[in-house]
């Protein structure tokens, strides 16, 4: 039952932070998670008296609304006793899919623990291990949560033996990547203890839950829970009296998530790119409810009858209703209108918010998630939070249309709200046609938004066909190409090259910005991405799809006032390359020398954007360009019958088998790429390949150049859909005559 | 049919053109009109039309830059092509590039000067040609960078006592013409972020606008303070006074004020 609070009892508690948790919970999909929110939340959520009086209590209760709400909240707060003393819980959503990961480590950043779920009969599938390693990057502490296990012993029918032996299993893969993943000082203080409880087994359909010291002390044997299963449903009811999967994890989170204080002594010299020992440093570390503010928003939603709802973590300060904030992303000003704390999944408005804290905020409409918010008296001095390392480039890609032409407005608004939500869905309109684009990082991601757009916004829509997105990149250097202004006037000579790996990945992982310090940036690329060091000082942009571009001309008249616009047209270039007009990606853009006309009207942007995107695109073209495509990971487990045939299935999709291990006598591990091209029909012929016996899990992989044998053709197809004429241009489209 | 390319200036205003420009547009097999990098006032179009006594194509700005291989030379290589260009097609309007690549194809090129702008803003002020210094143009920032290149030209100007016009940033073809108040206001900006005391409410200064036009044109002398309340028809252009005028300039600027800026 959901026990019925003042507010005032739970801002009392949040006030003493040793009674506090910032917890999440991270899973594959179809592992549990969203069963395990939501028995949590029936169990241990706290409601107001206010709410509850309203009679709104059993429809709170009613298992419709109740996942809806699971869904829809940002953050659920959970009330829980641990010997005898009271404690807050938040238990902030993270999505599920991999396909989310950029909003999964935007979640991380405001947790300090985790509950990893674990399907017990499928094992670790490669979207934990994604998960995890990347909260242990956060320093988010995880904990091991096997649901399941009734499936074990009633599909399985495994005997006691094999079960222990397939829990162990588990752990020590998670413990594995414990060892791999962890900064050095958690490795081993991180890992996980059955014995202490710190892994909980149990079925979140059916609230039954236990951990070793649990079951120490209520004298119950894994036995018990076996027979249990066996006897049927009364025996799991009474069962559940014992163990109670609430009090499992939720004990579990009392006695091993450290709280914020303590949690942010070690996560902010990690997340925090200031100065730990100035005074806002120890602020921070401290979670100083005196200190400056300092919050991160980890969430943006939509409530139709409030509007735009931020919801984060204190990490400094308090935050008040009225106060004026600093939004360091956006470079603005907002004022907070409204501050509310969260009594299960309801917001409830309250005075304030102190460190540590989850709140939710109303008025800074302004801010995305991933925003920070600062005290205005700070606003110059406070570095911002560490960037996030997340792959947030698109793969696939939707053309939707109303099913009711009457309904497009709203479902451009619709459109726009989504995308709010989840800024890695990435919405545009074709100029050429009109239509409007739904990119992401998936097809499961596409086909989530539209079921958003059904049930959230009630708008039908009519989808194309999910297509690839490619990117354009090239295979070697090219020469200096000339560009010219249109007016003649001004000259660019302008070289292209590939970019290293090493390069792509520093800046992926943040470890390079364009907004760092030059000399520092050098460092990095010269001592882990071989580059010279006289070069890697003058790279002028890094644009947001992995290019960069660099100058290395010396003592140009008049070019610091054009450098601005040569950056823009450098921007606009990497937009559409010259091939298909896809994304440009790892490309490395060097200026040589410029004359620059001296009179500002002859050298506006309508005369250098060409400048500098036709020597980039002449070169481009006589540099072995290519097309690259996003390639899937699949991780399969088959009865061992069934091997050859997917083997088969994934040769056919022009896929690559890295790796066949065996995981029990008759059971294997297929780890492979396929491209996501060939993977819209997978799942389809997966399971006839294998009646169904298989099972699998996809995550993005790499890009990787699609075969010489079929670049041409897949130009023309691209450009034709684009309405395009079939053949791309030749260099000489992009050099001037004379 | 051999061809040839005319770069014809055409004058402020249709009662400025010469004769020879006339003669050049009316024995043209195809005469076409810049109308980008500057405007003919008010219905000059249609009075240009009437006083050569046919229809004129008017051209873009891409139709003379990326596509001036495409259309204007291939024709000029058999025809007699004649481009209009109001002023003249080589003093603020720098067309050389048309002239560069006609030549390098062998077209065969006249020029005809036409009435410019700096000349004429110079000549009806009462300044003169020989204190005259380099010229630039006063733009708008372009991502967010405000060029200090107007500032440096005045600079330097000042330092050798010469005046310093400024063409004021206009694109015909999007509609947008700045007007001296606000060249005065960026000029104020450069002086505040460089402050090395070049700029100042005192300094005199000519402002001038829609010149060419006998019944709307206006010179007016006066301060940088006093002509921020300026106001004529655009296009308007600015001059900054030498720091030291010759007297008989002084004289001129005060007949000039009499004169024109009614």
């Amino acid at each position: 039952m959901p026990r019925v609070k003042a507010v005032e009892q739970i801002q009392k508690i949040m006030k003493n932070l040793e009674q506090v948790r910032n917890i999440g919970i991270i899973a594959h999909v179809d592992h549990g998670k969203t069963t395990t929110s939501d028995h949590l939340l029936a169990m241990a959520g706290i409601i107001s008296e206010k709410i509850a009086g309203e009679a709104l209590v059993l429809d709170y209760l009613s298992v419709e609304q109740k996942r809806g709400i699971t869904v829809k909240s940002a953050n659920i707060s959970l009330y829980h006793e641990y010997k005898g003393k009271p404690y807050v819980i938040n238990l902030i959503d993270t999505p599920g899919h991999v396909d989310f990961s950029a909003k999964v480590t935007r979640s991380l950043r405001v947790l300090d623990g985790a509950i990893v779920v674990v399907d017990a009969v499928e094992g670790v599938m490669p979207q934990t291990e994604t998960v995890l390693k990347q909260s242990l990057e956060e320093r988010v502490r995880p904990l091991l949560y096997i649901n399941k296990i009734d499936r074990l012993i009633k599909e399985l029918k495994m005997t006691p033996e094999e079960i222990q032996q397939r829990f162990v299993e588990i752990i020590k893969q998670v413990n594995q990547m414990i060892l791999e993943y962890a900064d050095k000082e958690f490795k081993k203080k991180w890992l996980l203890d059955v014995k202490q409880g710190m892994v909980a087994f149990g079925s979140a359909k059916d609230g039954v839950g236990i951990t070793i010291p649990m079951a120490q002390a209520r004298k119950i044997s894994f036995n018990d829970i076996i027979k249990a299963y066996q006897k049927g449903k009364e025996a799991v009811e009474e069962l559940k009296r014992y163990a109670p999967l609430h009090e499992a994890l939720l004990d579990m989170v009392v006695k091993f998530v450290p709280n914020p204080r303590e949690a942010q002594k070690y996560r902010i010299p990690k997340i925090w790119r200031g100065d730990i020992n100035s005074e806002l440093g120890q602020a921070l570390l401290n979670a100083d409810p005196n200190g400056p503010l300092v919050l991160f928003v980890n969430d943006m939603r939509i409530d139709p009858k409030a509007g735009l709802i931020a919801t984060g973590r204190v990490f400094s300060g308090t935050v008040r209703p009225g106060q004026e904030v600093w939004l360091l992303n956006a470079r603005t000003k907002q004022r907070v209108l409204q501050v509310s704390l969260y009594m299960g999944p309801m917001r409830e408005k309250v005075d304030e918010i102190t460190a540590g804290n989850i709140a939710a905020l109303l008025g800074v409409d302004r801010a995305r998630a991933g925003e920070t918010l600062v005290s205005l008296d700070i606003k110059d001095i406070a570095a911002p939070f560490e960037r996030m390392h997340y792959v947030s480039e698109p793969v696939v890609t939707m053309a939707v249309e109303p099913k009711s032409p009457a309904e497009l407005g709203k479902m451009i608004e619709a459109l726009r709200k989504l995308s709010i939500e989840d800024p890695s869905l990435v919405i545009k309109i074709n100029e050429e046609t009109g239509e409007y684009l739904i990119s992401g990082m998936g097809p499961l991601h596409l086909e989530i938004a539209l079921t958003l757009l059904r049930e959230n916004f009630g708008v039908e829509v009519e989808p194309s066909p999910p297509i690839v997105v490619y990117r354009e990149t090239v295979r070697e250097a090219s020469k200096v190409f000339e560009g010219k202004s249109p007016n003649k006037h001004n000259k660019l000579y302008i070289s292209v090259a590939p970019l290293n790996e090493e390069t792509i990945q520093l800046i992926q992982k943040g470890a390079i910005r364009e907004d760092q310090d030059a000399r520092e940036r050098a460092k990095i690329l010269r001592d882990e991405a071989g580059w010279d060091y006289d070069e890697a000082r003058r790279i002028w942009a890094i644009d947001e799809n992995y290019n960069i571009f660099v100058n290395l001309t010396t003592g140009v008249q008049h070019l610091r006032e054009v450098k601005d616009t040569i950056i823009q047209g450098f921007r606009l270039a990497m937009r559409e390359g010259p091939l298909a007009k896809e994304p440009v990606r790892g490309l490395k853009v060097i200026l040589h020398d410029a004359i620059i006309h001296e009179d500002p009207a002859h050298r506006g942007p309508a005369q250098l954007y060409p400048a500098t995107w036709n020597p980039i695109y002449a070169g481009m073209l006589t540099a072995r360009p290519t097309l690259l495509e996003p390639l899937q990971k699949l991780d399969i487990r088959t009865p061992m019958d069934y091997m050859s045939n997917i083997i088969a299935i994934i040769s056919k999709k022009r896929g690559r088998v890295i790796d066949v291990i065996n995981i029990s006598a008759n059971n294997v591990r297929i780890i492979a790429e396929i491209p996501v091209a060939e993977s819209f029909d997978l799942a389809n012929e997966l399971r006839s390949a294998s009646a169904g016996r298989a099972f699998w899990g996809t995550e993005f992989s790499r890009w990787a150049p699609v075969p010489d044998s079929m670049l041409l053709d897949l130009v023309r197809k691209i450009r034709q859909r684009k309405g395009l004429p079939p053949e791309p241009p030749k260099p000489e489209d992009f050099i001037s005559p004379f | 049919m051999v061809g040839k390319l005319y770069l014809v200036g055409c004058g402020l205003t249709p009662d400025l053109i010469t004769l020879r420009a006339l003669t050049v547009a009316r024995e043209a097999d195809h005469v076409f009109v810049d109308s980008y990098t500057s405007r003919l006032l008010g219905d000059g179009l249609a009075k240009l039309e009437e006083l050569i006594g046919r229809k004129v194509e008017v051209l873009g700005r891409s139709d003379l830059e990326e596509g001036l291989t495409k259309k204007v030379l291939p024709l000029a290589s058999t025809r007699r092509v004649a481009l209009l260009v109001v002023g003249d097609p080589l003093v603020a309007t720098t067309h050389n590039a048309i002239v560069v690549d006609a030549v390098k194809r062998g077209i065969d090129v006249e020029v005809v000067p036409g009435v410019s702008i700096v000349p004429t803003a110079l000549t009806l002020s009462g300044l003169m040609i020989y204190k005259m210094g380099r010229i630039a143009t006063i733009t708008y920032p372009v991502h967010g960078v405000l060029s200090e290149h107007p500032y440096n030209v005045l600079k330097d100007n000042d330092e050798r006592g010469l005046h310093t016009l400024f063409l004021l940033e206009m694109d015909a073809e999007k509609g947008y013409y700045m007007r001296v108040p606000e060249a005065i206001e960026i000029l104020y900006k450069l002086e505040e972020r460089r402050g090395e005391g070049v700029v100042s409410p005192e300094r005199l200064a000519v402002a001038v606008g829609a010149l060419g036009d006998r019944e709307r044109q206006r010179v007016c002398p006066g301060t940088l303070g006093e002509l921020m309340g300026f106001d004529a028809d655009v296009p308007h252009t600015l001059i900054v006074v030498s720091p030291k005028p010759h007297f008989m300039e002084e004289e001129a600027l005060d007949a000039a004020k009499r004169m024109l800026c009614k």
